[in-house]
């Protein structure tokens, strides 16, 4: 049983503040994806559960005791590092082992544990090797039979697919897919990539400047982004964040308006709504503007057009095809529109 | 890179290795062939007005300093230098070898040969200091790292001092210190209750002033080096081997000795020829009763009045030697992991 529960957690450098009063809950067995950009504070949240980061104000629990004095050794966690963290002196099979030695596991369950673990990353073959003569990808699957050969209660990940390339990155992602499954352990997932929190995650932590954005399931997230931050940041492409007026449930702006929209919301908004949410109209359209670009993408083609001063992105058909400057016709349905307040960036509900 | 722009390129350092170490180095093998020319002694008769002739031997100035005019680097001598008593006197050795006396007399008359007597202070103070300061500054370079960034500048200053101190003066210093009237030779008197116990008294003491000194003196450059590699651990294998249950001992000897190894070779490379040729601390010691090294062998052979060139010839030679044997065991494997890596 671990739930790992984090209490106005903060962590400050002098004035600077990496993580603001972060409150999260995260249940026994659940996979849970701290997303955000380069500098969020995501990797300090997870260092600061890891022990490896002292914290400035707040509380840490992992089941049900409070470790912020504990050592990272004595909080029954294991972690993989984004560049493996691989002893590169030792043999995949004593880095493996490792972690039972130092922690005076007997010695005769010590083979018998290896080669489970490294038989669960496929990793059978290349015991005798160093990290060394390992690929990118061989070597993170060391780190996860690493992690995974002292059965701790959960795991912590910090961006452990950065380093590979796209296509071991989604065959390795359906790896830690399975063994999470196989495993059942709390996971916390540092990533920046949110095709990677869509993919794996049972719950998303969406962080900006060291303050929670959003927390809640992957198509949650996808369909009701809290503010414009989330809204930007989830999906490729991010969702079109147009500004303008709004009254009587009538948006305005530039080259686009769009009526039957709810009435809550009034004055200066910004309204959102996604590529595949969008699509040619046969008379009158919501948005008329000249074509800025056309990019066929094989399954659908991507046409972008400039509505009040901003790119925004339409999915088409995959068989579309028009010039650059012709004058398009979009259709945008008023039920697949998000508005944002335009000062604070938060949704307002219909 | 065409060979001829790589000759092109390194040819000022050819230039400059073999004016500045191979010709050296052959022209101390040829003196090292030669001895000084015998002064030529002419028989005199020297008739008295009373008391008749008589016939002495006297030195021929003239003839003796034209001949060394001519021939300036001596006699040839062949290996005649190097097997003499005062190198490795084999016919001595031999003698003492095959005599019927204890191990520890056998010893002693070893010991008494100014070669071997030199020999093995050298050999001993290579393999004592080498590790001990070694390990005295990766210690140093473990403590200074883990201090918090505003003492560091001062302790790691502190740590230097041994280094920036000239040699000489320190081993001055710490000789001062270790006479009966200083503060740790009159200590040391108090201790053992031997108010005779002084350095020119005791060898056993003044073995151990030189190697503490040789310590002190050879840590920093230990603790710069370690201090270096220390910067360059990753960090990500170190936070791994923290959360997998690895103590600091554990994370040192798994992680951190690992990663300095090669470092840690480099060092003991540097520091094994650094501590043979030792010198300055048994002249700041005037240790020579007790202690000699090769270097100040060759030191005393070119001193004084009369410099015997082809005897520091000798030994320079024989230290070169020395230092191919000490260190041919790590030029060994590093040439074997050069060609594995090769291959």
């Amino acid at each position: 049983m671990a739930q790992i529960r984090l209490k106005n957690v903060s962590k400050r450098w002098g004035k600077f503040v990496g993580v603001d009063n972060f409150n999260l809950d995260i249940a026994d067995q659940e996979f849970l994806v701290l997303l955000g950009p380069s500098g969020c504070g995501k990797t300090t949240t997870m260092r600061m559960i890891a022990g490896l980061e002292e914290i400035t104000e707040g509380e840490v629990w992992i089941g049900d005791q409070m470790v912020n004095k504990l050592e990272p050794k004595d909080r029954d966690i294991s972690m993989v590092f984004q560049s493996y963290g691989l002893y590169p002196n030792m043999t995949v099979y004593e880095n493996i082992r490792f972690p039972l030695k130092v922690r005076k596991v007997p010695k005769e369950q010590h083979h018998e544990r290896v080669m489970a673990a490294s038989k669960m990353v496929e990793l059978d073959d290349f015991l005798e090797r160093r990290p060394a003569a390992l690929s990118g990808g061989q070597r993170q699957r060391v780190a996860l039979a690493r992690a995974i050969v002292r059965e701790p209660n959960a795991f912590l990940m910090d961006e452990p697919l950065s380093n590979l390339d796209a296509k071991l990155r989604v065959s390795t992602r359906a790896q830690i897919k399975n063994l999470h499954h196989t495993l059942k352990r709390t996971t916390v997932y540092v990533t920046h990539d949110q095709i990677e929190a869509m993919t794996l995650a049972d719950r998303v932590v969406v962080m900006n400047k060291g303050v929670v954005q959003q927390v809640g399931t992957p198509m949650e997230i996808y369909d009701q982004p809290a503010n414009t931050f989330v809204a930007s940041f989830i999906g490729s492409p991010a969702m079109n964040l147009v500004n303008g007026m709004i009254a009587d449930g009538v948006f305005t702006s530039d080259g686009i308006r769009i009526e039957g929209l709810p009435h809550r919301a009034s004055g200066a908004v910004t309204l959102g709504f996604r590529a595949e949410d969008a699509n040619l109209a046969e008379a009158n359209g919501q948005i008329e503007a000249p074509i800025y670009t056309v990019e066929l993408l094989g399954e659908a083609t991507m046409l972008s057009m400039r509505v009040a001063g901003e790119l925004v992105s339409i999915k088409v058909g995959k068989d579309y095809r028009a010039e650059i400057g012709e004058l398009a016709r979009i259709a945008i349905p008023a039920s697949a529109c998000h508005i944002f307040d335009q000062s604070t960036g938060a949704r307002i509900e219909a | 890179m065409p060979n001829k722009t790589f000759f092109a390129f390194i040819l000022p350092s050819l230039i400059a290795m073999v004016l500045f170490i191979a010709l050296p180095i052959v022209s101390v093998v040829v003196q090292s062939l030669y001895v000084s020319h015998e002064q030529i002694l002419v028989e005199v008769e020297n008739c008295q007005p009373f008391g008749g002739c008589s016939t002495e031997l006297r030195v021929d100035s003239a003839a003796t300093a034209a001949l060394r005019d001519e021939q300036p680097l001596g006699r040839f001598n062949g290996l005649g230098t190097y097997v003499n008593r005062a190198h490795l006197a084999t016919t001595e050795l031999g003698v003492i070898l095959s005599s019927e006396r204890s191990f520890g007399e056998k010893w002693g008359q070893i010991l008494n040969l100014p070669f071997y007597k030199a020999l093995i202070f050298t050999l001993v103070y290579c393999f004592f200091v080498t590790p001990l300061a070694m390990a005295l500054g990766f210690t140093i370079a473990l403590a200074v790292n883990a201090l918090p960034k505003v003492t560091k500048g001062p302790i790691i200053f502190f740590s230097l001092l041994p280094m920036i101190i000239t040699p000489l003066i320190g081993s001055l210093i710490l000789y001062w210190m270790l006479s009966p009237n200083g503060i740790l030779g009159a200590t040391i008197q108090h201790i053992f209750n031997d108010p005779t116990l002084s350095l020119r008294a005791s060898p056993a003491l003044t073995w151990g002033a030189l190697l503490t000194y040789g310590v002190w003196t050879n840590a920093p450059f230990s603790f710069v080096v370690f201090y270096a590699g220390l910067q360059t651990v990753p960090g990500d294998t170190l936070e791994s081997a923290m959360i997998d249950g690895a103590s600091r001992w554990e994370r040192i000897r798994y992680v951190i000795i690992p990663h300095l190894a090669p470092l840690a070779t480099f060092v003991a490379l540097v520091q094994l020829m650094d501590n043979f040729r030792v010198f300055e601390p048994i002249v700041g010691f005037s240790a020579e009763a007790n202690a000699t090294s090769l270097s100040w062998l060759i030191y005393n052979d070119l001193t004084g009045d009369s410099q015997q060139f082809g005897s520091a010839g000798a030994t320079s030679v024989l230290t070169i030697l020395g230092v191919v044997i000490l260190l041919s065991p790590v030029l060994v494997r590093t040439w074997r992991e050069f060609k594995h890596k090769a291959v």
